[in-house]
């Protein structure tokens, strides 16, 4: 609430029931507005619109502009239903004033206050003309109705009892603050999953984004004002998805959303052990599965070849390196690197740094809390400057694989030989001949095609692609939820043909990657962190 | 354009971009059902100015659904002309879905 009303218990009477009512009735409205909103979201990304845009442009871009600036503009759906909101949190704050007097609510409200995370909502109207438009509104809206969550039950303890307990409101503060990011989170997934069933629209959509965004710019000047200050590289005709995630992660410089922090990176407690070295690829991915918070233990043994004990899910931020150490004494290392963790678009203290701003940061091109974290952690784990080094990651792991791979800085520090990436957009990021990659991408995974290009194989990388959707084994999981394609048990078991495959791509790769894996005489010693933002 | 993805379902959005300005036509005016509350003094006028300013935002989210709705119709229109998304299977994008 931002004091602009101000409601005063005096010589005017009101029946509070009354303003009760009406807070009611705008609750029910923002609501409404809330679900046009959504829905309105839906008709944007529709595959019909955004594949046919490029067939007849004249007309294609104006619908996508005006359904845009419904998501996008100052009028959009969303911001407007949180402002609804609000107005039901002033009448209601303003019947308990008449109920309890001015001082127990001034109590209510600094309780409402902190639950609603009310910078954000004053944050919000000003990043709606940004490219993150539509985020910023959805937490303005969510943070919204925790604040209204709230007051309703302080009405309610105060019809029930004649008073506020504030000791109950501020827990119940808590839970609903808590519960904005899920609520966030929830949003951006269901919108994925529209996207996780057509991954190719994905890599179109980020591909021509900036396109529509510059012609959207040219017809809402504040849009385009927005962008040419905050990121104008957007704007240039030769602008793709490097750009396209420059833009968000620009709006960092004036909100909580996507905002970069430091990230601080401490030894963490020892938990599935292996035993030996890994035998191939799919023990490496194995070994970073093990990292990711959603791992769940697969088969009897609870991991590939039955390397490491059975273990449950690992505290959010976990990076490994397994140091290898062969007959001859001759060490070489390997980082495993976990995917997204947390989709929230407000990076916070004592967060995972695999985080939304970490995808796009690395989209873009820019340093990342998580590769700070892993270049941490090996300064740590005292790993040698001529000692091997593979990088191994899923997802989002296997981008900061690959971005430190490509970085001259790091690469001057580390002898990075290897990367292993699975379901990672990669494709942008120019890691020098002189690593070799492995790149294990399914065609029905959405998340390889968020780069926006074709994956593309050259002399240093080698891509194998996999329909999962075709295979028996995994044809009726894919087809409940796409994002099957994505997941730890599809990329092993691809994993797995790799390592048994007799491609001479992909036996060179195994072979030249023979100082990181088992071999008579060898062992390993593991080294573990956790990092978290700071 | 392969099978449900052509001129008939950029028909289907432009009538539900006109249905969910309908939707919040209908916002509107509970929103100014509001403002007859029996309410009187300073801080009640501040409180109906503000619904005012959300009744015309809503009023203006009403109009831009029915401008996008004529915007889709339009260009559902001009993709039909180019006889490209009229049968499932042609045309530039064919197979691509």
């Amino acid at each position: 609430m931002n004091g602009a009303l101000d409601v005063s218990a005096g010589a005017v009477a009101v029946d509070p029931d009354v303003l009760d009512a009406a807070a009611g009735v705008l609750a029910g409205a923002a609501a409404d507005v809330a679900a046009c909103g959504t829905d309105l979201a839906g008709l944007a990304l529709d595959p019909a619109l955004l594949v046919s845009v490029p067939l007849a442009p004249a007309t294609g871009l104006p619908a996508a502009r005006a359904l845009g600036e419904l998501l996008l503009g100052p009028g959009a759906a969303a911001p407007l239903a949180a402002r609804v909101l609000l107005l039901a949190g002033l009448l209601r704050t303003a019947s308990l004033r008449y109920r309890v007097g001015e001082e127990t609510v001034a109590a209510v409200v600094q309780v409402a206050r902190r639950a609603a995370a009310e910078v954000v909502v004053e944050a919000a109207p000003a990043l709606v003309a940004g490219a993150a438009g539509v985020l910023a509104a959805d937490v303005a809206l969510r943070t919204a109705q925790a604040q209204d969550v709230v007051l309703v039950r302080a009405l309610a303890q105060v019809a029930a009892t004649g008073a506020v307990d504030l000791e109950a409101l501020a827990v119940i503060a808590a839970e609903e603050h808590g519960a904005v990011d899920d609520r966030v989170r929830a949003d951006v997934q269901r919108a994925g999953l529209l996207l996780a069933r057509h991954p190719w629209l994905v890599q179109e959509a980020v591909a021509t984004a900036p396109a529509v965004l510059r012609a959207a710019s040219v017809q809402v000047p504040v849009l385009g004002a927005g962008l040419t200050v905050l990121a104008p590289q957007v704007l240039r005709p030769d602008a793709g998805a490097t750009e396209l995630a420059g833009a968000f992660t620009a709006l960092g410089a004036l909100g909580p959303l996507f905002r970069e922090t430091p990230v601080r990176v401490v030894p963490a407690a020892p938990r599935a052990v292996p035993t030996r070295p890994p035998r191939g690829i799919a023990e490496v991915l194995d070994g970073v599965a093990h990292q990711s918070t959603g791992f769940a233990p697969h088969g009897r043994a609870g991991s590939v070849g039955d390397r490491m004990p059975p273990a449950g899910t690992p505290e959010p931020g976990t990076v490994r390196l397994e140091r290898v150490t062969g007959a001859d004494g001759r060490r070489a290392w390997i980082v495993e690197v976990p995917g997204t963790q947390d989709w929230t678009p407000l990076p916070s203290a004592g967060g995972t740094p695999m985080d939304l701003t970490t995808n796009l940061r690395a989209v873009a091109g820019e340093p990342t809390a998580t590769a700070a974290a892993v270049a941490e952690a090996m300064r740590r784990a005292g790993v040698g400057a001529g000692e091997p080094v593979m990088l191994a990651g899923h997802s989002q792991g296997g981008l900061t694989a690959a971005s430190l791979a490509a970085d001259e800085a790091f690469r001057a520090r580390y002898l990075v030989t290897h990367v292993v990436t699975a379901g990672s957009p990669v494709d942008g990021i120019e890691v020098p001949a002189e690593v070799r990659v492995l790149s294990l991408e399914h065609t029905g995974d959405v998340v390889p095609a968020l780069d926006g290009r074709a994956a593309q194989a050259s002399a240093w990388r080698t891509v194998v692609r996999r329909d999962v959707g075709e295979d028996p084994d995994f044809a009726a999981d894919v087809a409940r939820d796409p994002l099957t394609s994505h997941g730890w048990r599809t990329y092993l078991d691809t994993a797995a043909l790799v390592d048994a495959s007799t491609d001479e791509a992909l036996v060179s790769y195994r072979s030249s990657a023979a100082a990181f894996l088992d071999a008579p005489g060898a062992r390993v010693d593991v080294f573990d962190y956790r990092a978290e933002r700071s | 354009m392969a099978a449900g993805l052509g001129d008939e379902r950029l028909g289907e959005l432009a009538r539900e971009a006109a249905r969910t300005g309908a939707r919040v036509r209908e916002v509107h005016a509970r929103l100014a059902g509001v403002a007859g509350v029996e309410w009187d003094g300073a801080s009640a006028a501040a409180f109906r100015s503000r619904l005012e300013e959300l009744a015309r935002g809503a009023a203006a989210v009403a109009a831009a659904c029915e401008e996008a709705a004529g915007r889709l119709a339009a260009h559902r229109d001009a993709v039909v002309a180019l006889g490209v998304a009229t049968a499932p299977g042609a045309g530039p994008l064919a197979g691509a879905v």
